[in-house]
């Protein structure tokens, strides 16, 4: 009897790690967006500065393409995260030391991660939202 | 120490395969601490009776057994072999069941270990469990030492002495703690004269401390100084019972043939032998065991010649060597003509035929029927049993010429079986035996090499192999050189014996001489008294 | 004395004669090369890490008489099932290094059991019914990863998916989790990086093996090895110990064709198994194994001197007959011809050992021949 629960008890432990590799280890997709936005009759924009979004450990540079021989009008930069929970660090480029705004959010399992990058850096709540993960076919 | 505690009793045990009876209402019981000999010839119901009491499952195939036994007062009844082991009944076969690559202790404990507990077990089941290897071997030499013999229980069974091995498979049954009835199949068959003596004080210590022992063996003389009591079966009756005080070998070896026996006399011969047929000039044989050292003989047209020794003096080395099995050399010469050595075909070819010790190695087709294996060789040697068409483009077999054949030795050598059809691997060991000198005669060899024909079968198959042989000569003309371990039967059919002692012929005699000419010849001292040259 | 050792110099020749053959082989050929050393000392320990866990996995179905063991190519295809999920889920790093294993574990006991049960059908051909039933399974195994996979299955990553929609690409990028062992914890000692969490998940299985010898299971499997009916009559229960041996077998298998592959960081598909039981057997083999007796340093030796063989030899190939082509052909035919010789060589030395005895006779009566010539 004693066996059996031990027995069971380690088919049990192997699933429920199994379950945990799973959601710790499953990579999402997390775009940033930093087109312009409009609040309350407000217009923001991140204008031309370069901005570093640290996520977790890995730092993504952001800015405008003002360049005129660029012709992407591309608003959104997409990258990978690992797990569920995650910080999110923004900072300019030439002030390493100031953080403008510091946070930490989470993906569920099955979804993609998407951050406003202009409505968290102007202090606003909904700068995070989550999508289902689909693969475009 | 005897008591009258009674750990087996047999009551009016029968046993039959399909209508033919092997045994019959046998009753006995064993006594704790009691060695009980029993003795029988081949087919006589030893191993059937013995078979029923390991619970052997052949017994339920073939339809169970009448009659009961009881062991300790309750009543057994064995579906398996396992059952009679854990009721207390241990066997040591004749054939080692030893894992060659384990040493003694792994043996003994075979399935056995002593074994500790760790984490896994509780996952993965019992058969995790560690080995004690420190426990294991204290048990063995435990048991090793209630045997009172000489063995390392840390040696590997392949590097082992016969005798060694035969002890770590008692051992083994000692091992077990409940066996309290221990059964030796022919113990001693295979173990040299020294060993076999201490195996039997190591038996008859282990039933000083009360182990109860049923001893099955042909070697009478072991049996009377061993066991207590003598039972002797013949045709599934137990026809006689005796304390072994009370009684001899001749008694004994008479109630199990059920005549009494002509102590192979020689009857001198009355033909005249004149023409040398094989002449064998410094043979020197390279038979690991049985070493040839360069020896000298002749042999006429028409003689039984024996050749006798101890073992592993190297009498079997030489028609091992002629033959062509082993690597010789030296000169042989036949009709006067030299013939090639190692070219066993072309010997074959000259009408030389060989019956080998090895029964096994050699002998038979086990996987097929009787009148085959006696006519096979034969059939492709000498194309005979062979009907031809169209000038020999068609060849078929003669089935009505094999099966004349083959009931002809059947009924010649009395081959015990249900029909010629019969499976080789059916028949018990001395049948084999017999199959196998027939399939040799059925070459009609002009030589006939015959080595240890009588290894192995009992008494009255022995004189049945020694008449057919000799018949077969006195008929056929045939010469045969036989090579035998028991002088008494060399000196019941050969014309003249060398003895072979230390690779080399110690001597020529005619049986006629004293077996204590023999005697000597065989451990060497006429050979130095005679020649007064040994270097 | 010096006879004796004369002849334990023999013995070990006659034991050892296929390692010897390849570093004689290499003493010629890693010169001819022209690799550095430091190149060659890299090369070694990637190979070492990579390979010998599925080398490994043979030594147990050896232990128990069964061979050496073909039958890990289905070892190696659970492995790949598992690695096909991960992707598809995005599971990355370690954690789907580790979650492939757990998902490809029952995959992998189910064939090793139904291995075992065709592998006590055919006792005494384990080997040869073992290869023939790595290339049966591998046409289920296509059925399934070609037509099961995206149909029956769920799989949605059109990465991996054929673009009809259903079926398994030919390959597999497995960046996600390209060296996540290996870089786990990575040493470099000058130029030579050592991958150390793959070195230390390869001890954990040779202390494993150790132990295993030591455990009832092993003793019975040594048992079994040795004579199957005689284990059967002292009660083992002969049939289960075989299959269990193939299961054991087959689930390390798998673990190190997953080890393999996320450090070669791509998979193919329908290919990545089809000679790991090949080359994992010669390298065994090269390593001094043979059918009946295997250890840990058999691998060892095995792996380094079998891949060496193959580092060296398309260079030393180039600088000899000026074709580099010539080493890739070489591989393949390395591992069959080493197979071949170490099975022939092994039932030659059998029969030696029973010659050898009767030799020992022969030699001794020259010497007396000899002896007695010159007294006369």
């Amino acid at each position: 009897m004693k066996k059996w629960i031990i027995k069971i008890s380690f088919v049990a432990v192997i699933v429920v790690l199994g379950v945990l590799l799973f959601f710790f280890g499953r990579q999402h997709e997390i775009i940033i967006e930093y087109g312009d936005i409009k609040i309350n009759e407000t217009e923001y924009s991140i204008g031309e500065e370069l901005y570093i979004v640290k996520i977790d450990s890995e730092k993504i540079e952001i800015q405008n393409k003002t360049s005129k021989f660029s012709r992407s009008t591309s608003t959104l930069k997409t990258s990978k995260i690992v797990g569920p929970n995650h910080s999110i660090e923004v900072y300019k480029n030439d002030s390493p030391g100031e953080t403008i705004r510091k946070d930490n959010f989470s993906v569920e399992i099955n979804n993609n991660a998407k951050i406003n990058l202009v409505s968290f850096i102007n202090g606003f709540d909904d700068w995070y939202s989550q999508k289902k993960i689909v693969y475009d076919e | 120490m005897e008591s009258n505690e009674v750990v087996l009793k047999v009551e009016n045990i029968g046993k039959d395969f399909f209508g033919n009876v092997v045994l019959k209402s046998v009753s006995f019981e064993v006594k704790k601490g009691e060695v009980i000999g029993l003795v029988g010839e081949n087919g006589a119901g030893k191993s059937t009776l013995m078979n029923i009491l390991f619970g052997l499952p052949v017994i339920n195939e073939t339809g169970g057994f009448s009659g009961n036994f009881f062991l300790n007062g309750e009543k057994a009844h064995f579906s398996s072999s396992f059952d009679a082991l854990d009721a207390g009944i241990g066997m040591v076969h004749q054939e080692f069941v030893l894992l060659p690559g384990f040493t003694a202790t792994e043996n003994i404990l075979l399935n056995r270990e002593s074994v500790k507990d760790n984490f896994a077990v509780n996952i993965f089941g019992d058969r995790l469990k560690h080995l004690d290897r420190e426990d294991m071997k204290k048990r063995a030499v435990n048991a090793i030492n209630k045997l009172d013999v000489n063995l390392d229980p840390e040696m590997i069974v392949a590097e082992m002495p016969v005798g060694h091995r035969q002890f770590t498979e008692i051992a083994r049954e000692i091992d077990r703690s409940s066996t309290k009835l221990l059964i030796l199949d022919e113990p001693t068959a295979v173990l040299t004269e020294s060993e076999a003596e201490i195996m039997i004080k190591a038996a008859k210590k282990l039933a000083e401390e009360g182990m109860s022992i049923i001893f099955i063996s042909h070697r009478l003389h072991e049996v009377l100084d061993l066991c207590d009591r003598v039972l002797v079966l013949r045709d599934g009756n137990l026809v006689f019972e005796s304390e072994s005080e009370n009684t001899n070998p001749r008694e004994i070896a008479e109630s199990m043939v059920g005549r009494s026996i002509s102590d192979f006399e020689h009857t001198e011969r009355k033909k005249e032998l004149q023409k040398d047929l094989l002449e064998v000039k410094d043979l020197w044989v390279a038979m690991p065991g049985e070493v040839v050292k360069g020896v000298n003989f002749t042999v006429k047209k028409g003689e039984i010649f024996g050749i006798g020794g101890l073992a592993g003096q190297g009498k079997l080395g030489i028609a091992n060597g002629i033959m062509g099995l082993f690597p010789s050399r030296g000169k042989v010469l036949f009709k006067g003509e030299e013939i090639p050595l190692n070219n066993t075909k072309n010997i074959l070819d000259l009408g030389f035929s060989f019956v080998s010790e090895d029964r096994r190695g050699v002998g038979l087709l086990l996987d097929e029927p009787i009148d085959w294996n006696i006519t096979f060789t034969a059939m492709q040697a000498h194309e005979r049993f062979i009907v031809k068409y169209l000038g020999g483009l068609l060849k078929f077999r003669n089935d009505k010429e094999i099966r004349k054949e083959a009931l002809k030795y059947i009924d010649m050598l009395q081959i015990k079986c249900t029909s010629e059809k019969q499976f080789a691997r059916a028949l018990s060991g001395g049948n084999q035996q017999k199959v196998c000198l027939a399939k040799a005669f059925a070459l009609n060899p002009e030589i006939l090499f015959v080595s240890e024909p009588t290894r192995g079968i009992d008494v009255g198959a022995k004189e049945l192999v020694l008449n057919a042989l000799k018949k077969y000569n006195e008929e056929s003309g045939i010469t045969i050189i036989i090579t035998s371990s028991e002088l008494e039967e060399l000196r019941s059919i050969s014309d003249r014996i060398a003895i072979v002692n230390e690779g080399k012929i110690a001597g020529i005699l005619p049986p006629s001489k004293p077996a204590t000419d023999f005697g000597l010849l065989m451990i060497g001292e006429s050979n130095i008294n005679g020649e007064g040259e040994i270097k | 004395m010096s006879m004796s050792n004369s002849e334990k110099v023999k013995k070990f020749l006659i034991n050892n004669t296929v390692p010897i053959l390849f570093v004689v082989l290499l003493f010629f050929a890693i010169p001819l090369s022209g690799f550095s050393p430091e190149y060659l000392a890299n090369e070694m320990i990637t190979r070492l890490g990579r390979n010998s866990f599925l080398v490994l996995a043979l030594l147990i179905p050896v232990m128990a008489g069964m061979g050496m063991n073909f039958g890990i190519v289905l070892g190696a295809m659970a492995g790949e099932i598992g690695l096909i999920f991960i992707t598809d889920w995005g599971v990355v790093g370690i954690n789907g290094v580790f979650l492939a294993m757990i998902i490809s574990t029952p995959i992998a006991i189910i064939l090793g059991f139904v291995a075992g049960l065709i592998l006590n059908a055919a006792k005494g051909r384990e080997m040869v019914t073992g290869f023939m039933l790595g290339f049966f399974m591998n046409g289920v195994y296509q059925l399934f990863v070609l037509y099961g996979m995206g149909n029956i299955i769920p799989i949605n990553n059109p990465k991996i998916l054929l673009p009809r929609g259903y079926g398994i690409r030919n390959a597999i990028d497995l960046v996600n989790i390209r060296q996540a062992f290996d870089s786990f914890i990575k040493l470099k000692i000058g130029d030579i990086s050592i991958p150390v969490f793959s070195f230390i998940i390869i001890a954990i299985l040779c202390i494993f093996i150790v132990w295993f010898r030591k455990t009832k299971l092993g003793q019975d499997m040594r048992a079994v090895g040795q004579d199957n009916d005689i284990a059967a009559a002292s009660g083992i229960a002969v049939k289960r110990t075989r299959i269990l041996s193939i299961v054991i077998s087959t689930v390390l298998a798998c673990y190190g064709q997953i080890i393999f592959l996320q450090n070669i960081g791509t998979m193919n598909t329908y290919n990545s198994h089809e000679q790991v039981g090949t080359f994992a057997v010669a390298a065994i083999l090269i390593g001094g194994a043979s059918v009946a007796k295997a250890n840990i340093s058999n691998v060892f030796i095995g792996v380094v001197l079998f891949h060496m063989t193959f580092i060296v030899s398309p260079r030393a190939g180039k600088e000899l007959v000026g074709q580099a082509q010539i080493g890739e052909h070489f591989r393949v035919f390395v591992s069959y011809a080493v197979i071949a010789i170490s099975l022939a060589l092994y039932a030659w030395r059998r029969q030696a050992a029973k010659n050898r005895e009767i030799k020992a006779v022969l030699d001794e009566q020259n010497e007396a021949i000899e002896n007695r010539g010159g007294s006369q």
